[in-house]
């Protein structure tokens, strides 16, 4: 049996060897090959740069309403019955293996499939992908399915409070690339045209990757994605021809407050924080702040949790290429949230000013993520999402394959350093979600 | 350990829309299906069960695959108390959450020290089924790890502060169930329909009004009738030894009291069916809910029931969101548990409409043979969806305990494929018939919507009266 431990211990995970085979066709589209061989099924997940990010207002909501279309009618597959009767010969179910995720940064579709359809399940996905029909009749269905989807989201005041009415604020001039339900209208007026120019500029084998996870045949695959993908022309560079914009930094604090049919109180606070490639370091800084700032010994829990005053109390950042928002917020009752406002801010301070964690926390945290990014490989179509995440937001894996060993060398000084730089005396949004009747919560 | 349903949900999943919403399968965590069709996965070959002290370990140890991964264990205590160990509402969750948060040994803050030095994850999960303890860490960390999971069934401090802090956390986390209408509905459902004396009616998260009333001896008395040797199991999958097992469970365990086994409880709901529970949301699409009685797993009906509920879910698909593009979230699909249930689910702006063509789909299965092409796919996906649920050794250990706890037996947990095998057209008509009827229907919506044409109810829909305020216990 093993030693037993007191002291954060060095795991001999191998992060310095890949986890990927990376194949890159003549037409520029990224193959990353991940052997898991435990039961026989295949994930396979095609990443395109697209989401709302790539959205001005006119096309806001389209990245996601192109992705329900993806399961409609193609050249091969001429209607979307069709295309489930497709699906049904490879053994897939619809929402069970195979779904497709819209965000601001990426649209990732994928299924996992029995080992024995995995050549098929990609001359499926490349059919799919390559030459969608966009029929009209299936436009106009598919168009209040998403409707009613974004009902869904209205029905949730949780979602319109962080999605609509602090992203608004956060993100003031750019709004719509951080809105990847999108608008009504835009919705309720999207054409053909609109899904062609989506087509054409953004899915191109050159700004798309394939990700295939579980157990195959390495020489079949690949031979697969020559024949399937290998046909698909290359294009211009969508991001030098439509350059995405850059957010500009907060000015000016902003507060605000929701009534709502609910019945706790969420109080946030957010701030504008580091952006992928250009500042790596201060994501990962970040990430390793969430980390403490979870763990109970915490003061962060331990003077809003511990104490009753809040139910829930946390920081979270959310990874982004443009921006990444960070996040505290705590959930309380009605009588309590004026004392939970008032305790997170202090504490706020208290963090953004520095010397708040100590080495023991740094350490903890660092061993966590290394042992925790085991568990990431487990299920094959989450590791491969969580991929594609990062290949669409920074154009590569290296961020990913460089993770552990770039964490491994934050130090306190650098964690102080990154609060100072985008917390600490910094403009700042925050709100208020409170029941109807409530009192209002003083948010400064 | 503290993860609201809404703080994951806001934290998870917010910012990404998605294609379909269903996440259906067919039965059994995704059960076993067609396994002559493709490459053979055994995952009872070579496991072994036995006894310390009493008490079974079922035991799997796993071959070293060249992947990272290949030190994890997954370890679950699972004991055979469910809903009927108590009759106060909330008590089960409550117990799963002070539980951790401090034992004889260990201070709340050592505890989360350890799992988060050594990044395991530890959680207390309660259901109408059973309590279990499941552990998920590298191997190497066991010796570190297996005190405290001991510590918290057998010697948990249950400490007064803790238990008020925690019942005001579930407080308000049954408060925000009302702040959202899929919550709500699901609230609504289970209120109208499990009768307050069927055991289910008190479910482990309790209510707004049963859950201030919960004391310490509440939680004393439901944990030494869960956890003692005559109630529990073990499940372990990972890298170990059945000597390593042994030694492990010895050391740790020994010192669990005797006791009594919990009383099976099989007995479905007799309860008023016909009758829909609205409630009033300020929501701009309608939300509806069904819910019938299922077998459950052991019975000869459920792989034929199982099979017809997702074909139903897909035809639900085609004709309700695909053709008439009248939802986004429509599905059905069958539940898991001793006295089980299923239902069928849609959200639309047109719910009269939607909600008609759904009973219409469902009495053509009731009528109509499904073909045997038809019935060949859905099985061969159920057997995508079997492996699916197979690929951690957390979900392996929760089918084997899944199986062990319903009774059948951690060995026939890869023979459900050929029990699928063997259901015919017939079969799957005559329990759609058998099953889908005297059902039970929730509605959120900003107004009433008279469903009665349809559902054979009596119009208005009477509201079911929530519990809304309550003031935090202390």
């Amino acid at each position: 049996m093993p030693v037993q431990t007191e002291a954060p211990q060095e795991i001999p995970m191998n992060s310095a060897k890949k986890a990927y085979e990376l194949r890159k066709l003549p037409n520029g589209l990224e193959v990353f090959l991940i052997p898991k061989l435990e039961v026989p099924i295949v994930t396979i997940l095609v990443a395109a740069k697209n989401g709302a990010y790539t959205e001005p207002p006119d096309y806001n909501g389209l990245s996601h309403l192109y992705e329900h279309m993806f399961f409609k009618a193609n050249q091969k597959m001429t209607s979307q019955s069709a295309f489930v009767a497709g699906l049904d010969d490879i053994g897939v179910e619809i929402g069970s293996h195979m779904n497709a995720y819209t965000s601001t940064e990426s649209v990732r579709y994928f299924y996992t499939v029995q080992s024995r359809y995995a050549e098929r399940g990609i001359e499926f996905m490349a059919d799919a992908l390559i030459a969608p029909a966009f029929l009209q009749d299936e436009l106009e269905k598919e168009r209040k399915v998403v409707l009613d989807e974004f009902s869904r989201f209205e029905s949730s005041p949780q979602q319109v409070f962080y999605q609509m009415d602090l992203m608004k604020r956060l993100f003031t001039q750019n709004f719509t690339r951080k809105n990847t339900i999108g608008t009504r209208p835009v919705i309720e007026n999207a054409s053909q045209e609109q899904m062609r120019t989506i087509q054409n500029r953004y899915y191109i084998p050159n700004n798309t990757a394939l990700f295939i996870v579980g157990s195959f045949d390495n020489d079949k695959m690949i031979a697969a994605v020559e024949k399937y993908f290998g046909p698909w022309k290359m294009g211009p560079n969508p991001f030098e021809s439509f350059p995405i914009p850059e957010h500009p930094p907060l000015t000016q604090t902003d507060t605000f407050s929701r009534e709502a049919e609910v019945q706790t109180v969420s109080v946030v606070k957010a701030f504008h924080g580091p952006s992928m490639v250009k500042d790596n370091a201060g994501i990962i800084a970040f990430d390793l702040i969430g980390q403490m700032l979870s763990f109970e010994t915490s003061p962060f829990q331990k003077e809003l949790v511990d104490t009753g005053i809040a139910a829930s109390a946390s920081f979270s950042t959310w990874s982004q290429r443009y921006t990444s928002p960070l996040y505290f917020d705590v959930e309380t009752s009605p009588d309590k949230a004026q004392k939970a406002a008032d305790k997170m801010n202090e504490l706020i301070a208290r963090i953004a000013k520095g010397n708040f964690f100590t080495q023991e926390d740094l350490d903890i945290a660092k061993t966590s993520t290394e042992v925790r990014s085991a568990f990431d490989h487990e299920v094959g179509q989450r590791f491969a999402l969580g991929l594609a995440g990062i290949w669409c937001s920074t154009g590569s894996l290296d961020f990913y394959d460089s993770y552990i060993a770039e964490m491994k060398k934050v130090s306190l000084a650098d964690i102080d350093r990154e609060l100072k730089e985008y917390v600490e005396a910094k403009p700042f949004v925050a709100g208020a979600l409170i029941p109807k009747g409530a009192p209002a919560v003083r948010l400064q | 350990m503290r993860n609201s349903w809404m703080k994951k949900f806001r934290k998870t999943f917010i910012f990404i829309f998605s294609v379909g919403i269903s996440m259906t399968g067919a039965g059994e965590l995704f059960v076993n299906a067609n396994m002559a069709i493709a490459q053979e996965v055994k995952l009872t070959q070579g496991m072994q069960s036995f006894k310390v002290e009493g008490m079974p370990v079922i035991l799997r140890d796993t071959p070293a695959f060249a992947d990272i991964s290949s030190e994890i264990v997954s370890l679950s205590l699972i004991s055979y108390a469910g809903a009927q160990t108590t009759t106060k509402a909330g008590v089960l969750e409550l117990l799963s959450n002070v539980m951790v948060r401090g034992t004889y040994s260990y201070s709340k803050d050592k505890i989360d020290q350890i799992l988060n030095r050594t990044g395991a994850s530890l959680s207390v999960r309660a259901d109408f089924d059973e309590i279990s303890v499941n552990l998920k860490c590298l191997k190497r960390f066991l010796p570190e790890l297996m005190p405290i999971v001991s510590e918290i069934v057998r010697v948990p401090k249950l400490e007064q502060k803790e238990i008020d802090l925690s019942k005001e956390q579930q407080i308000l986390e049954l408060k925000s169930e009302q702040d959202h209408p899929d919550s709500l509905l699901a609230m609504l459902i289970h209120k109208a329909y499990y009768p307050v004396t069927h055991p289910y009616y008190q479910r482990p998260s309790g209510f707004l009004d049963t859950v201030p009333g919960i004391t310490k001896d509440d939680l004393t008395s439901a944990l030494f009738k869960a956890f003692n040797k005559n109630n529990v199991f073990f499940v372990m999958v990972g890298p170990i030894s059945r000597i390593e097992s042994e030694e492990m469970v010895m050391k740790n365990f020994k010192g669990l009291q005797k006791g009594e086994r919990s009383a099976d409880f099989r007995q479905q709901p007799e309860n008023e069916t016909a009758q829909v529970a609205f409630q009033k949301f300020d929501t701009p699409t309608d939300y509806f809910l069904a819910r019938f009685k299922a077998p459950s797993l052991e019975s000869s009906e459920y792989p034929a029931f199982a099979i017809g509920l997702q074909i139903l879910d897909n035809r639900f698909f085609e004709e309700v969101r695909t053709k008439r593009a009248l939802s986004y979230a429509v599905s059905a699909s069958i539940g898991n548990s001793k006295v089980n249930s299923g239902v069928m689910y849609v959200t639309s702006p047109k719910l009269t409409e939607a909600v008609r063509i759904m009973f219409d789909e469902m009495k053509k299965l009731q009528t109509e043979k499904v073909d045997e092409k038809t019935l060949k796919h859905q099985v061969n996906k159920a057997l995508s969806s079997w492996y699916a649920a197979r690929e951690t050794r957390s979900s392996q250990a929760r089918i084997f305990a899944l199986y062990e706890n319903y009774g059948i037996g951690w060995e026939s947990a890869d023979t459900y494929i050929s029990r699928l095998e063997k259901v015919t057209p017939e079969q799957i008509q005559a329990v759609m018939k058998n099953y889908m009827k005297d059902m039970t229907f929730a509605v959120v919506a900003a107004k009433e919507v008279d469903l009665s044409s349809i559902l054979g109810t009596k119009p208005p829909a009477p509201a079911v009266e929530l519990v809304k305020e309550k003031p935090a216990s202390k």
